[in-house]
């Protein structure tokens, strides 16, 4: 059984290397933008071996903004399903865990269109039929019109169960989503990291990493927004906490959440595991982070995590969940990117905001802005 | 035979005649729709009266109809109406008509279902009632006396089993008492004790853990001694009522199950129809609807277009001219049974591009040839053909892949007969030809003979396919062109005479292939030369080394052909060490048990050790050796709209 094991790990661990050496390089990030218009972007991918399988239209070029941000977000899901041929029943579950943070997006999005109206349910609908989802009935989740029609589209799933006390609520009393997704998050989180425990050495403890260090930046950001611009009690920062530790144990997470007032907190995370997010180039002497470069540091602590994952050589699912974390943080570059290209930002200034280190620093990166941490 | 040529299609005309005519490219199956501007770029005479005022879709009206129906029948928990019954035309009811009657039906399910979760809350909390009754009376506590308390905040609620861990984690650092009452299927129903001042916090934080919280006071008031009695009366009416609720939709639809199949069956079509007109462009109720087709079924859709679209225009384009703007066809293969079985191998490598050689019927004779040359036993090759047969009926190996390995077995079979060998014995049968044990110089050269006679077939698929594409220089001079192609057949007769006669290489024969290599060497010069500036320059020191690793390949991809000579006599040497195992174990007490054993056992390991690994070999001969000298692969599988497949667009 091990030696399957071994062989399960060997070919997962290979593949992610050669998928890893597919992503974009940092002279990619720079022609992406030079870029004028979201069609070059779209051409451009489609000729990268890292996206070309992906966009498929015969003129990507004339790809709006939506569709080619509904393909590329796409990817890291579509690139998760392949591995499982190659795992046994208990590392592909977990997976498919994975995959099913992607699933939960699209209930996030049915959510948002029913309760904003906002939304695109065609987008959705294209979504579901290149991808299936599997934590909901999908027909009956994008026929939802209501918050019970999509509690409906869940019953039978473990989703449900999480699920119905919040919906129920704001279905009754109103109120945001901020909370059902918050729940749906912490649900998959905790999944994979128990999935995680059970695998052996080197395998269990870099799943840990990336999901504990996920679950750690999640809640260390929460209470920090929740005290610094949503003005909650102490009580309630920390009870928006997700119910996974990692590093920052429920202690640490307590002093951070009843420090006696925002300057204090900020010292405290500073001085933290994780400080390195709420500094910048000034280090401690600068007054506050900014609300963007914060997120910006968090993602780069991730990427700085699974890029970790792949040198310390060892083989296994993690490597896997390594791949599609630089994955995904690629595809929120790609987000950024377009973005910047289709509002005309200043591209100097958009570099800053780019995940990849190298590509942030690639020709003429500002060093003052860059994190004291890379 | 091969890839099918395709064509670009528009249809123009009014909405009745596009919709019936869709319904019938729906029966055909061969069109796959496309954006507008795909196929009409060239044709702004045909729209020179409105171009610029066409609207086009995205949205198929039919898919929420759709959907709000599958929900109606997911609800009544019945079977679906088989779509094939249903019939395949366009039915006469307007989107709003079947709106109308599609809405009416899910609004009665709905309000059917929203009575039936008032009555499942009103249950859920007679129950925590009751669980809190009880556990106030194995406290001793009077209910009145509890709920009256004046400092003391109680809350009673649910809450999950996780969210109860982080309740109490809360209580550790707040001001909160937490008590569990009863905790099955991952929940826990708690109550919560804190001072009244701190009431408004510890709120926010049942916020937190999604705390339902039960307010008991309106079940409890005017409490008598049969409390917990009247409580259980009411959670069985409650019960009652939800299974009549839950019973509605199953009964409604048996009542009017015609009716409703009937609105099924036409959304469904419809469904169906827009899908194919998903694309469509549209201005003043005239569609124009564009899509690619095979070629061959144009006539079939120009008379369908004559019988039900007299107001209707048909476009066509050549695939070539559509190609040449730079859109990318998708690819139909068309074989026959033998080859379309191989057509697997082949787009388990890539699919061909649209106009690339299909190499499937190459692959089918050479897959056979090769696998029976290394695999040939009669026996062996007749337990792999009914092994796939077997397999296949139970379902657990695919048929197209199953019928690969048939055929394989059946070419073994074959070979063995050549070879004259049954379950690895060479003594049974007359060999027709020679056995691997006895004639390995046979097969070393026959095996070398086929490497040439293959990698030559592909440089000269290469050289026309180059042809094809006008490309004169590259296919006369490069190295897997003419020019190669000759070098490759002078340093095999070179090779050949010089290891046969004794006497070295002749003169004469090493001087055409230095020649031929200079050609090949200079073959960008040559091009530009005799043709002009042709492609883009690959520069010469990447040119040098890519001549190098061509006239090297030669070598490498001929001698890789040695495999088959090399797993014949493999197989022959396997069969010979299972004999003389199980010759071994005869003179062992029971010998004739044990011999049976190591013989059936050593049968299996060859027929699926070494059929497998024979399969690979096949394979990479396949893909490296003979695929590496012309084929590209990378086409689009063709998806046309049929009635089937309900969202595959």
């Amino acid at each position: 059984m091990s030696f399957l094991a071994a062989g399960e790990r060997a070919a997962v661990t290979a593949k992610a290397r050669v998928y890893r050496g597919r992503l974009l390089a940092p002279s990619d990030y720079l022609r992406l933008l030079e870029f004028e218009t979201v069609g070059e972007i779209a051409a451009y991918l489609a000729k990268t071996e890292a996206y070309a399988p992906y966009i498929t239209e015969p003129s990507p070029e004339t790809l709006h903004r939506g569709d080619l941000e509904a393909i590329i977000n796409s990817v890291p899901l579509l690139e998760e399903i392949p591995f499982c041929r190659y795992l046994g029943p208990e590392r592909c579950a977990l997976l498919r865990a994975w995959g099913e943070r992607f699933d939960v997006d699209v209930i996030k999005r049915v959510l948002r269109m029913i309760t904003t109206g906002v939304g695109n349910r065609e987008t959705l609908r294209r979504r579901v039929a290149s991808v299936p989802i599997t934590v909901a009935d999908g027909e009956k989740l994008l026929a939802a019109e209501s918050l019970r029609e999509v509690l409906e589209s869940l019953r039978g799933y473990p989703l449900y169960d999480i699920l119905a006390e919040p919906l129920k609520k704001i279905a009754k009393e109103g109120g945001t989503l901020f909370r059902p997704k918050m729940a749906m998050d912490a649900f998959f989180l905790t999944r994979i990291l128990s999935g995680g425990k059970k695998l052996p050495g080197s395998e269990g403890r870099g799943v840990r990493q990336i999901f504990g260090t996920r679950a750690d930046l999640i809640n260390m950001y929460w209470i920090y927004r929740s005290r610094r611009f949503f003005s909650l009690t102490p009580e309630e920062a920390l009870g928006l906490t997700l119910p996974v530790r990692y590093r920052l144990k429920f202690d640490t997470l307590s002093s951070f959440a009843f420090a006696p007032d925002v300057p204090s907190m900020v010292k405290l995370l500073r001085t933290g595991i994780y400080g390195e997010a709420f500094r910048t180039s000034g280090g401690n002497e600068v007054p506050e982070v900014g609300e963007m470069t914060l997120e910006h540091n968090l993602y780069r602590i991730l990427w700085k995590t699974a890029s970790a994952i792949f040198r310390s050589g060892s083989a296994g699912v993690h490597v896997v969940f390594a791949y599609l974390t630089l994955r995904e943080l690629e595809v929120k570059d790609l987000f950024t990117i377009i973005e910047d290209v289709r509002y005309h930002y200043d591209r100097k200034k958009a570099r800053e905001f780019l995940i990849h280190p190298a590509a942030a620093s690639f020709a003429g990166r500002e060093r003052e802005v860059e994190p004291s941490w890379l | 035979m091969a890839v099918v040529e395709m064509m670009g299609m528009s249809l123009i005309g009014p909405r009745q005649e596009i919709e019936a005519l869709a319904a019938e490219l729906l029966t055909l199956g061969n069109f796959e729709p496309v954006p507008l501007e795909f196929a009409l770029e060239r044709r702004p005479a045909s729209l020179s009266s409105g171009g610029a005022r066409i609207s086009t879709f995205q949205k198929n009206p039919y898919d929420d109809l759709l959907d709000k129906l599958v929900y109606v029948w997911n609800e009544a928990g019945a079977e679906f109406p088989a779509e094939r019954a249903c019939s395949r035309g366009t039915p006469s009811l307007s989107w709003e008509e079947c709106s109308r009657q599609v809405l009416d039906v899910a609004k009665k399910i709905d309000l059917w279902k929203k009575r039936a979760e008032v009555l499942e809350e009103e249950r859920e909390k007679l129950m925590a009632a009751g669980a809190f009754l009880d556990a106030l009376a194995s406290a001793d506590r009077d209910v009145e006396e509890t709920l009256k308390t004046r400092y003391l905040s109680i809350t009673f609620g649910r809450l999950s089993a996780e969210n109860y861990k982080k309740l109490e984690e809360m209580a550790a650092v707040t001001p909160l008492l937490v008590y569990p009452v009863v905790a099955e299927k991952g929940y826990v129903l708690a109550i919560v004790f804190c001072s009244r001042d701190y009431l408004e916090e510890a709120e926010k934080i049942f916020r937190t853990v999604y705390l339902k919280e039960y307010a008991l006071g309106d079940l409890f008031e005017g409490a008598g001694t049969n409390l917990r009695e009247r409580l259980r009366e009411r959670q069985l009416d409650s019960e009652r009522a939800i299974r009549a609720l839950r019973d509605a939709p199953r009964n409604y639809l048996g009542r009017r199950r015609k009716e409703l199949e009937r609105l099924y069956c036409a959304v469904h079509s419809l469904q169906r129809v827009y899908a194919l007109c998903q694309k469509r462009g549209e201005m003043s109720g005239i569609f124009v609807l564009s899509g690619v087709i095979p070629a061959p079924t144009l006539g079939e859709v120009a008379e369908k277009v004559e019988q039900l679209g007299p107001n209707t225009l048909l476009l066509s384009e050549k695939g070539a001219e559509l190609e040449k703007r730079g859109r990318q066809l998708p690819t139909l293969l068309r074989n026959n049974f033998l080859v379309r079985t191989f057509q697997e191998i082949v787009a388990l490598y890539s699919l061909p591009s649209y106009g690339e050689t299909d190499p499937s019927p190459l692959v089918a004779l050479s897959f056979c040839l090769f696998f029976g040359f290394m695999f040939g036993d009669v026996g062996h090759g007749f337990l792999l053909a009914a092994g796939a047969w077997w397999l296949a009926r139970k379902g657990i190996l695919k048929k197209a892949f199953a019928s690969v390995i048939r055929i394989a077995g059946v070419s073994a079979m074959v070979f063995g007969f050549l070879y004259g060998s049954v379950f690895g014995s060479e003594e049974i049968l007359p060999s027709l030809w020679t056995s691997p044990m006895h004639g390995i110089s046979d097969l070393i050269q026959t095996s070398l003979f086929v490497g040439v006679a293959f990698l030559s077939m592909g440089i000269i698929i290469n050289i026309l396919a180059l042809k094809r594409e006008g490309r004169t220089g590259k296919m006369l001079f490069d190295g897997e062109g003419v020019a190669g192609l000759l070098f490759y057949w002078t340093a095999a007769v070179t090779a050949a005479m010089a290891f046969t006669s004794g006497g070295g290489a002749p003169k004469p024969l090493l001087a055409v292939l230095g020649l031929l290599f200079l050609v090949i060497l200079f073959s960008s010069v040559l091009e530009r030369l005799l043709f002009g500036p042709q492609e883009k320059d690959e520069g010469g020191v990447v040119h040098t080394f890519t001549v190098f690793h061509d006239l090297l390949s030669f070598l490498s991809n001929t001698a890789s052909f040695v495999r088959l000579a090399a797993f014949a006599l493999n197989h022959a040497g396997l069969s010979a060490a299972v004999f003389m195992l199980s010759d071994m174990v005869h003179s062992l007490p029971g010998g004739a048990l044990f011999r049976a054993a190591v013989l059936l056992l050593g049968n299996i390991v060859i027929v699926g050790l070494e059929g497998l690994i024979v399969f690979i070999q096949t394979l990479r001969l396949e893909y490296y050796e003979f695929f590496s000298k012309f084929y590209h692969g990378g086409g689009r599988p063709f998806a046309p709209v049929t009635w089937n497949a309900k969202r595959q667009d």
